[in-house]
């Protein structure tokens, strides 16, 4: 299994193999091992079963470093507590196994049932040994769970030297399993505590923030479309030269309406620049936080759907896949929104291209949801899937010919032409789908604003071998955004730069003349950081605040502090 | 004597996890060799530049392919180099910095990771 470790990240077998790292990794399993075998009584069979989910573990640590660019951690463990079809789908579909995952999985269940039935249960296992090693199973989690004696002294900072930037040196340290444990114990103490002072010295940098109020002008429509793994090609060396594949972004942000902006993941981990983008919170307000929707789950979740609801807003989620994956469903209804369209809703009309429902389906089911409303203004969120990996050259398409027809960079090195195009084509299509969206909101005469970004740069392996015309890394850049109106209301006074995916949400509601005072100061403290880009001190200084800001909200304390 | 779990396991059960092992035993190549000068130094002192000497004369004569990966990044060529050798790095090895020795072929021959121990801690005063 060290082995295995050492090759999911790549590093040489010997390097920190030793007694603590054996011990350290092997304990879980063997937690795991001692109820198995004390519950079936198949020694052998309980063996094989957490090898094996050891063994998948360290599969999955390997792809995700090499897809996303960042190694294994605990909340992705989520993936396990939620299983369901559609995620055994979408996480089957990246190891591109002939046939889909679902044949392999029944093959595998039906060797376990076979070595079940070769092995006896052991007669050794019965009556008191059977009932201690249970026992000793049972105590070794549960206080692993509590984080109590004697997980904390075996898996100590001073045995895995972990860095704050990641958990890569910690895994490099003690291995994947020490890893997660270490981890785990450290949320154990981690409490999220508002800092009061300097949330008062932001406020009082950036100036009071307005009071709730509604819109002088009709109520437009708000309609906020979080395209998966939007990017500008143009930012990768070389696609300067080819024909433009987002022409209609593009010219909307030549227009002055959007630009580019920083999000808090890479390759992946949509909700955290979603959970930004609904929220007004940056994610790094919250120490350790990486799935916002898994890890919180308070009963209410403040935001743009709660706002908007207050103001009179019927809100609406659309997104063309499970509803239970990420933890949206439970999350949404925190959030506020009354209504959440999901895969089963497309499954009446909607159309795949690739492995995923399209972004032209996911405009028609926003389009429609748009018609059926009254007088009533709508806030709709739809987050779309078309775009969204893996971009296997053998998936079944709507216009191979489109696909075929993509120009690439002659530097481009060849082994990664095919899964280029394929996502340049869903790229394409999202841009199509961009414009029509834009022309039908036109078309109804009814006030609208719209807030269309991409969410994270696309889990490339290209992007790991060739350079961005920036000269930065792909973890670095950045990603486009567009706000357009009707509303005749002038654009938001502020010119971002760079702009971050948390201060979105404010100048979509300035955009419709709708005032929040937790809005407002996310508004008000984007402005005053641009001013301060010369004077690092006190840029920190009002950072910090807003992330003191966000626990407060957070905890539906923000209000108490401007009184 | 069989250990306790196992009694009542099937032999041909037994026989094949065997079998696993020692395939999983044989795969590993003691022909080639892979040296880090110095192999490990104090965390603190990192970055560091370091040497990397392989030999892999026992394999033939061709040209090998030297590759340097960070932490967690794909490996990256530094060289097509002969049979045996010595290259000295830039100061910008950290912990984690993996060296792999490859044949023409993209086989691996050998593969060495530089590694750190803790820094003593100042104490107060």
């Amino acid at each position: 299994m060290w082995l295995l470790d050492r090759a999911a990240i790549g590093v040489e077998v010997r390097a920190y193999a030793g007694y603590w790292a054996f011990l350290a990794n092997t304990l879980v399993p063997f937690c795991g091992w001692l109820i198995l075998t004390a519950l079936i009584r198949r020694p052998l069979v309980s063996l094989l079963l957490v090898s094996g989910l050891q063994a998948a573990l360290y599969l999955a640590a390997a792809m995700k470093l090499k897809i996303l660019a960042t190694p294994l951690s605990l909340s992705d463990m989520y993936f396990v507590t939620a299983i369901s079809p559609e995620i055994i789908t979408l996480l089957g579909s990246y190891l591109e196994l002939p046939g889909g995952p679902w044949p392999w999985l029944l093959g595998l269940l039906g060797l376990l049932l076979l070595i079940i039935a070769l092995e006896r249960p052991s007669p050794a296992l019965r009556g008191l040994r059977r009932h201690a090693m249970l026992l000793a199973g049972l105590i070794l989690v549960a206080t692993l769970y509590l984080g109590s004696w004697p997980w904390p002294g075996l898996y100590s900072q001073d045995r895995l030297r972990p860095s704050p930037y990641g958990s890569l040196l910690g895994i490099l340290h003690g291995g994947h399993i020490a890893a997660l444990v270490f981890e785990h114990l450290e949320n154990q103490q981690t409490t999220y505590t508002v800092d009061e002072a300097k949330l008062r010295q932001a406020l009082q940098m950036a100036g009071a923030p307005a009071k709730t109020a509604a819109s002088p002008l009709p109520q437009p429509d708000i309609i906020v479309v979080l395209s998966e793994s939007f990017m500008d090609p143009r930012t990768m060396s070389g696609f300067e030269q080819v024909p433009d594949l987002i022409p209609e972004v593009r010219a909307a942000i030549h227009a002055g309406r959007g630009g580019m902006m920083r999000v808090p993941t890479y390759g992946g981990g949509t909700v955290r620049t979603e959970f930004e983008i609904l929220t007004g919170m940056p994610v790094g307000a919250f120490p350790k936080l990486r799935y916002p929707y898994v890890e919180l789950r308070p009963r209410r979740m403040p935001g743009l759907a709660s706002t908007l609801a207050s103001q009179g807003y019927r809100t609406i989620a659309i997104h063309p896949n499970a509803s239970a994956f990420w933890n949206r469903s439970d999350t949404f209804r925190a959030m506020g929104f009354e209504r959440f369209i999901a895969q089963p809703e497309f499954e009446r009309s909607g159309v795949r291209d690739g492995l995923w429902y399209s972004d032209q389906s996911l405009t028609d089911m926003l389009l429609e949801s748009l018609e059926q409303q009254d007088d009533t203004p709508s806030f709709i969120l739809a987050i779309s899937m078309e775009t969204h990996g893996p971009y296997l050259p053998d998936a079944v398409i709507r216009e191979p010919e489109a696909r075929a027809a993509i120009m690439l960079p002659a530097t481009l090195p060849e082994q990664f032409a095919a899964t280029t195009r394929t996502y340049l084509y869903h790229l394409q299509n999202a841009d199509r789908q961009f414009a029509r969206l834009h022309r039908a909101l036109e078309a109804r005469k009814r006030p609208y604003v719209l807030l269309f970004f991409g969410d994270h740069l696309p889990g490339l392996e290209l992007h790991q071998q060739i350079t961005f015309v920036d000269g930065k890394p792909a973890t670095a850049q950045q990603v486009p955004w567009v706000l357009l109106s009707n509303t005749g209301a002038a654009p938001p006074d502020i010119h971002l730069n760079p702009a971050f995916s948390w201060q979105m949400p404010a100048l979509v509601l300035a955009q419709a003349g709708i005032q929040d005072p937790w809005f407002d100061f996310i508004l008000k403290s984007s402005r005053k950081l641009n001013q301060l880009h010369d004077d690092e001190a006190k840029f920190v200084t009002l950072a910090q605040g807003v992330h003191a800001g966000a626990l407060a909200r957070f905890k539906d304390q923000f209000e108490t502090y401007l009184q | 004597m069989t250990p306790w779990p196992l009694r009542t396991t099937p032999p041909s059960l037994r026989l094949g996890f065997c079998a696993i092992f020692s395939l999983i035993g044989a795969c590993s190549s003691r022909e080639a060799t892979l040296q880090l000068h110095p192999a490990s130094s104090a965390e603190c002192e990192t970055p560091i530049e370091l040497t990397v000497t392989w030999d892999t004369r026992a394999l033939g004569p061709s040209d090998v392919v030297l590759e340097v990966a960070p932490l967690g990044q794909p490996p990256i060529p530094w060289d097509q180099v002969p049979p045996t050798g010595s290259k000295t790095t830039a100061r910008g090895i950290r912990d984690g910095h993996t060296f792999s020795l490859r044949d023409l072929h993209g086989r691996l021959l050998a593969r060495r990771t530089f590694t750190t121990l803790p820094c003593p801690r100042s104490g107060p005063g």
